[in-house]
C-alpha cells in the first residue's frame, strides 16, 4: 500500500514527446485506470513507473521516495513493484509453481516455506491444483491468473496491469474483472490499469485519469468522468454523447430540460459553445424539436437511433419501438451539460 | 507491444563486456577482410611494377577467371532448374512424405564438396567399383568424363541446388493462401494461377537463391580442386592453391590480388542476393501451406522424385561404399574379397589419419564452442538495443562466410605471416591460424539460429523477472540463457558439422601435423588412395546424417528459421 507521485513527467522519443507535463497523485491503496486511445502515452507512463523507461523531466515518488528524476533512477528490481503483462509474460522452462516462485527464489525463501507461500498465492486463484503443469497447457485465463499470482508472492507496494484483458474472450473477462477486484481488496496494494477500454476503465477503477496525446485530460470517478467531463475531447470519448454546438455561454453547468430545448430551437449565433446530450436524455414525444431519423441500430431491449436536426447537427437516443428511416419525429431533451470548449 | 530496450543496458557502467565483444568481432570478422583490401590498395598504388598489375596482365588469370564465371554460370543454371523445379513440386502439391524429401534433397549440400567429388568419381569412369560389380564399367584406361568443365559445373550445381530450393521453398512457405483462393474465386485455373500469382510471387526468391548458388559455385573448391587440376583446368580458387602450393609465401603478394579479383565478382553476386531476399514479400503465415491436388499422377509424380534422389544422391554414396570395400582400386568387387582393412587402418588409432582426425574434432569443437558464446550476448545486443552501427555489423558478420573460402584464407595468411606483435607469438603454421579462420567464417552460422530465437523472445518475460528483483546476471542465468540454449545448440552442431570437413580454408592454411578432415581425404585422393579416401568420406557421410538427423528433432521445438531446412 503506497501513495504514488507523479509530477511534471516528461517523455520523449527521439524529437517526439510521449508523455508532456503529467501530474499524477495516486492515494495509497486505491485502484486507478489510464484510459486513453491507443499512442496517447499510457503503456509509456506505466512502464517509467515499473523503471523499464528513464524520465526526461519531472520525478516520481513512492511514499515520499524518489524513485526516478533529478539524475536519479532507481533500477525495476529494487522498486518493490510488480506487473501483469499483456502477454502475461510467462517462463515458458518453468512450471507454474516455479513461476509463481520465482521472486520469493531471488530472496532466498526455500524448503517448505516457499512451498507453503507459493500454494497460498496460487490457492487464491483456485488454481493450486495446476502447480505443476507448464504455462503453454494453461488456457489463457488460467495463465492470466498465475501471472497474477506471481505478482501476489512478493507483496509490492505497486501493481501495474498494462490491458491484461487484450487478449482474452469476452465471456472470460467479466470473470477476470471479478477475479481482480477480489485481488485488489486482498491484496491492498496500490493498482495502476493501463487501458483503451472505457467500459473496463469504469467497472474496476476508484478513479481514471484519462490521457490524450500524452497529458492528463481528466482526473476523475467513473461517475464524474461520464456525468461531467471537462472538456469537448472527453465529452466524445467517454460513453456515446452528442456533443451540440449552441450559441450561447453555457461553462461547465447542468442545463435543465427547457433551457436545453431553447437553445437547440433558436438559431445559431455567433458565439459558439458546445453541450453534451446523452442518448439517454432523449425521449420521442408528441411536441418537440423536429427531427429527421438518420440510422437505426438494434440492440435487443432498444434501439439506438442517429437523427438530424433542422441545423443539421446529430443527436443520438434510444427508443424501445421500431422508427422507420427519413421519417421525421419530435423529441424532448431532459438535460445537458454545458462544457468548456 | 515491442519491448525494444531494456533500462539497464542503458546504465553507460555496463557498456564494457558490449564493448569488448564489438572488439572482438571487428578482430574476427573484419580485420582480415581489410589486412587483405589494404595489402591490395597499396600494390594498385605502387603502379606498373607491382604484383597486382603483373596478375591483370598474366593470361592464366583471365582464363581461370572465364574458367570460373564459366563453370559458376552453367552450374547455377542447373541449381536453378534442380532447386526451383524440386521446391514448387515439394512445396505446392500434395505429395506426401514431404519432411523425408526434404531432407533427403539437403543431404548433398551438407556433404563436404571433396566427397561429393570423391563419390562421383566412384560412380563413372574406369575405375568404379560399381560399374564393375554391375559390370559396365568403362575398358581401364579410358577417360574419366568428369575431369571437365561440365563435370566441375555438374557436381557444384547438384551440391548447390540445395541453396535455391531453401530460398524457393521460404518464399512459396509464406505466400498466403488467400491470394490463390481469390485467384481461384475470378475463375482461374491452376496453370494461370502458376503464371499469373505464384510465379510472380517468389520470383524474388529464385533470383536471390540463384545468385547465392552463384556465390557458392563461385568460391568452391574441393570440387574443381578434385576434377579440375587433374586436367589441368585451373578456376580461380584452384589457382590461387596450385601458386601457394608450389612456390609458398613467395607469391603472398600474387596470390592476394587473385584474392581481390575473386573476393570482388562474389561481393557482387552477395548484393544481387540481398537486394532480392530484402524484396521478398513477408506477407505473413498462411493457416495451412498451399497443396495443389495431382490427382491420379501422385504415385509417378513421388517414383519420380525418388529416381532424382536415386541419381543425385544414393548412387554416388553406393559408389564410394563399393570403393571403400574393394581390396584396391581396380579391383572388381565381389562377394568374396569385401574388405574392411581400409576402416581398420582408419580406426587404429595412429598415423596421419588418427590425427587429421582429432585436430578436426578439437578444431571444429572449439570454433563451435565459442562461437555460440559469442553468438548469444551478440544476438542480444543486436535485437534488444537496436543502431545503425549494429545493422552494419551484421552485413559484416556475414562477410567472410560470403567470400570464397581461398580469399579468407589468403587474408588471415596476410595477418598472420609475421608474429603477432607485442606477444611475438606466431600462429601462421599453427593449428591456431585454422581456428581462427574457422572463427570468422563460421560465426554467422553460429549466429543466425541465436538471432532467429531472440527476435521471437517476449522482452516482458525478462522485464518481469527484474520486477521480481532478478540483476542482470541472475536474469541471463535464470531467463535468457535457459530460453536461448537449443537454438545456440542448433548453431553449435551446424558449426561443427560443417567445420568437421571444411576443406576450401585449411587446404591453404595446413602444414604437417596439423592436417584436417577434409585436406586428408583430397591429400589421399591425389596420391592415389582412394580406397582409404573413400572410406574415411563413408564415415563422414554417416555422421552428417546422423548430425541432420539430430538437428531435425531438436528443430520441432525451436522457433520457425532456426534450422535452416525446416520452417
Amino acid at each position: 500500500m503506497a501513495q504514488l507521485v507523479l509530477d511534471r513527467v516528461v517523455k520523449s522519443f527521439g524529437k517526439t514527446p510521449v508523455v508532456n507535463e503529467f501530474s499524477l497523485e495516486v492515494p495509497a491503496g486505491s485502484f486507478v485506470a489510464l484510459l486513453g486511445p491507443s499512442g496517447c502515452g499510457k503503456t509509456t507512463l506505466l512502464r517509467m513507473l515499473a523503471g523499464f523507461e528513464q524520465v526526461d523531466q519531472g520525478t516520481i515518488q513512492v511514499d515520499g521516495r524518489l524513485l526516478a528524476g533529478n539524475n536519479l533512477h532507481v533500477s525495476p528490481e529494487q522498486r518493490n513493484m510488480s506487473m501483469v503483462f499483456q502477454s502475461y509474460a510467462l517462463w515458458p522452462h518453468m512450471n507454474v509453481m516455479d513461476n509463481v516462485g520465482y521472486a520469493l527464489k531471488l530472496k532466498g525463501v526455500k524448503g517448505e516455506d516457499y512451498r507453503q507461500q507459493v500454494m497460498q498465492a496460487l490457492d487464491t486463484v483456485n488454481l493450486s491444483h495446476l502447480a505443476e503443469r507448464a504455462p503453454q497447457d494453461l488456457s489463457g485465463g488460467q495463465r492470466q491468473r498465475v501471472a497474477l499470482a506471481r505478482c501476489l508472492v512478493s507483496h509490492p507496494d505497486v501493481v501495474l496491469l498494462d490491458e491484461p484483458l487484450a487478449n482474452l474472450d469476452q465471456h472470460l473477462r467479466a470473470s477476470m474483472e471479478e477475479t481482480f477486484r477480489e485481488f485488489h481488496r486482498r491484496t491492498r496494494a496500490t493498482f495502476v490499469y493501463v487501458t483503451h477500454d472505457q467500459a473496463e476503465a469504469m467497472a474496476l477503477a476508484d478513479r481514471i485519469a484519462v490521457m490524450n496525446h500524452g497529458r492528463l485530460e481528466q482526473w476523475d470517478t467513473p461517475e464524474q468522468l461520464y456525468q461531467y467531463p471537462q472538456n469537448t475531447w472527453v465529452a466524445r470519448f467517454i460513453g456515446q454523447g452528442s456533443v451540440l454546438h449552441v450559441h450561447r455561454h453555457t461553462d461547465n453547468r447542468l442545463l435543465s430540460g427547457p433551457e436545453v430545448m431553447q437553445l437547440l430551437s433558436s438559431s445559431l449565433g455567433s458565439t459558439r459553445q458546445a453541450i453534451l446530450v446523452r442518448p439517454e436524455h432523449v425521449r420521442v414525444v408528441e411536441n418537440g424539436i423536429e427531427v429527421k431519423v438518420l440510422s437505426r441500430v438494434f440492440k435487443g431491449e432498444r434501439y439506438k437511433y442517429t437523427a438530424r436536426l433542422q441545423d443539421g447537427q446529430e443527436l443520438g437516443f434510444f427508443h424501445p419501438a421500431r422508427l422507420e428511416l427519413e421519417r421525421k419525429v419530435c423529441v424532448q431533451v431532459k438535460q445537458a451539460w454545458g462544457l468548456l470548449d | 507491444m515491442s519491448h525494444p530496450q531494456l533500462s539497464s543496458l542503458r546504465n553507460p557502467s555496463r557498456h564494457w563486456w558490449v564493448l569488448g565483444l564489438l572488439f572482438i568481432i571487428f578482430l574476427v570478422n573484419v580485420l582480415p577482410s581489410l589486412r587483405l583490401l589494404g595489402e591490395a590498395l597499396a600494390d594498385i598504388v605502387a603502379g606498373e611494377k607491382s604484383s597486382f598489375w603483373k596478375v591483370l596482365r598474366s593470361s592464366a588469370t583471365w582464363q581461370a577467371t572465364w574458367h570460373s564465371l564459366y563453370t559458376s554460370v552453367l552450374a547455377t543454371l542447373l541449381a536453378l532448374v534442380l532447386g526451383a523445379g524440386l521446391a514448387f513440386f515439394i512445396a505446392l502439391t500434395n505429395i506426401r512424405g514431404k519432411s523425408f524429401w526434404v531432407f533427403m534433397f539437403m543431404l548433398p549440400m551438407m556433404i563436404p564438396p571433396q566427397v561429393t567429388a570423391l563419390s562421383w568419381l566412384q560412380l563413372m569412369g574406369p575405375g568404379s567399383a560399381l560399374l564393375q560389380l554391375l559390370g559396365i564399367a568403362p575398358a581401364l584406361g579410358s577417360r574419366q568424363p568428369l575431369y571437365s568443365d561440365w563435370g566441375i559445373a555438374l557436381l557444384m550445381g547438384i551440391q548447390h541446388a540445395p541453396l535455391v530450393f531453401l530460398s524457393v521453398r521460404t518464399n512459396l512457405l509464406v505466400l498466403p493462401k488467400e491470394l490463390v483462393e481469390a485467384a481461384r474465386l475470378s475463375g482461374a485455373s491452376q496453370y494461370r494461377i502458376m503464371l499469373d500469382m505464384i510465379f510472380p510471387l517468389c520470383k524474388n526468391g529464385i533470383l536471390a537463391g540463384a545468385a547465392i548458388a552463384f556465390v557458392s559455385a563461385l568460391g568452391n573448391f574441393g570440387i574443381p580442386a578434385m576434377l579440375g587440376i587433374p586436367a589441368s583446368y585451373y578456376v580461380l580458387p584452384t589457382l590461387i592453391y596450385q601458386k601457394m602450393a608450389d612456390f609458398g609465401p613467395l607469391m603472398l603478394n600474387e596470390v592476394s590480388s587473385l584474392s581481390v579479383i575473386v573476393g570482388a565478382i562474389a561481393m557482387v553476386g552477395v548484393w544481387v542476393q540481398h537486394r532480392f531476399q530484402s524484396k521478398m514479400p513477408l506477407l505473413g503465415m498462411p493457416g495451412k501451406p498451399l497443396a495443389f491436388d495431382l490427382g491420379t499422377s501422385r504415385l509417378g509424380c513421388e517414383v519420380g522424385l525418388g529416381l532424382i534422389i536415386t541419381l543425385i544422391l544414393v548412387l554416388p554414396v553406393l559408389a564410394l561404399v563399393a570403393s571403400s570395400l574393394v581390396p584396391a582400386i581396380g579391383v572388381p568387387l565381389r562377394h568374396d574379397n569385401i574388405s574392411f582393412s581400409a576402416y581398420a587402418y582408419m580406426l587404429a588409432g595412429q598415423g596421419v589419419t588418427w590425427r587429421a582426425f582429432e585436430n578436426s574434432m578439437f578444431l571444429s569443437l572449439s570454433a563451435a564452442f565459442i562461437l555460440a558464446f559469442l553468438a548469444l550476448p551478440l544476438a542480444y545486443v543486436i535485437v534488444r538495443r537496436p543502431r545503425r552501427l549494429y545493422s552494419f555489423l551484421l552485413m559484416l558478420v556475414d562477410v567472410p562466410y560470403a567470400l570464397p573460402g581461398v580469399v579468407l584464407a589468403i587474408a588471415c595468411i596476410l595477418l598472420f605471416a609475421k608474429p603477432i606483435p607485442i606477444f611475438q607469438i606466431t600462429l601462421y603454421g599453427s593449428l591456431g591460424i585454422i581456428l581462427f579462420a574457422y572463427l570468422s567464417r563460421f560465426l554467422t552460422v553460429s549466429f543466425k539460429p541465436v538471432h532467429a530465437s531472440m527476435l521471437q523472445f517476449d522482452g516482458a518475460l525478462e522485464e518481469a523477472a527484474q520486477l521480481c528483483g532478478a540483476s542482470m546476471v541472475r536474469r541471463w542465468r535464470d531467463i535468457i540463457f535457459p530460453l536461448l540454449a537449443p537454438a545456440a545448440f542448433a548453431g553449435f552442431l551446424l558449426v561443427f558439422m560443417i567445420a568437421v570437413n571444411e576443406l576450401t580454408v585449411s587446404a591453404l592454411l595446413w602444414s604437417a601435423g596439423n592436417e584436417t578432415l577434409g585436406v586428408l581425404v583430397f591429400n589421399l585422393e591425389d596420391g592415389g588412395e582412394t580406397v582409404l579416401a573413400s572410406a574415411i568420406s563413408v564415415l563422414i557421410v554417416m555422421m552428417i546424417a546422423l548430425l541432420m538427423l539430430v538437428l531435425g528433432i531438436l528443430g520441432r521445438n525451436l522457433p520457425k528459421g532456426v534450422i535452416p531446412w525446416r520452417s
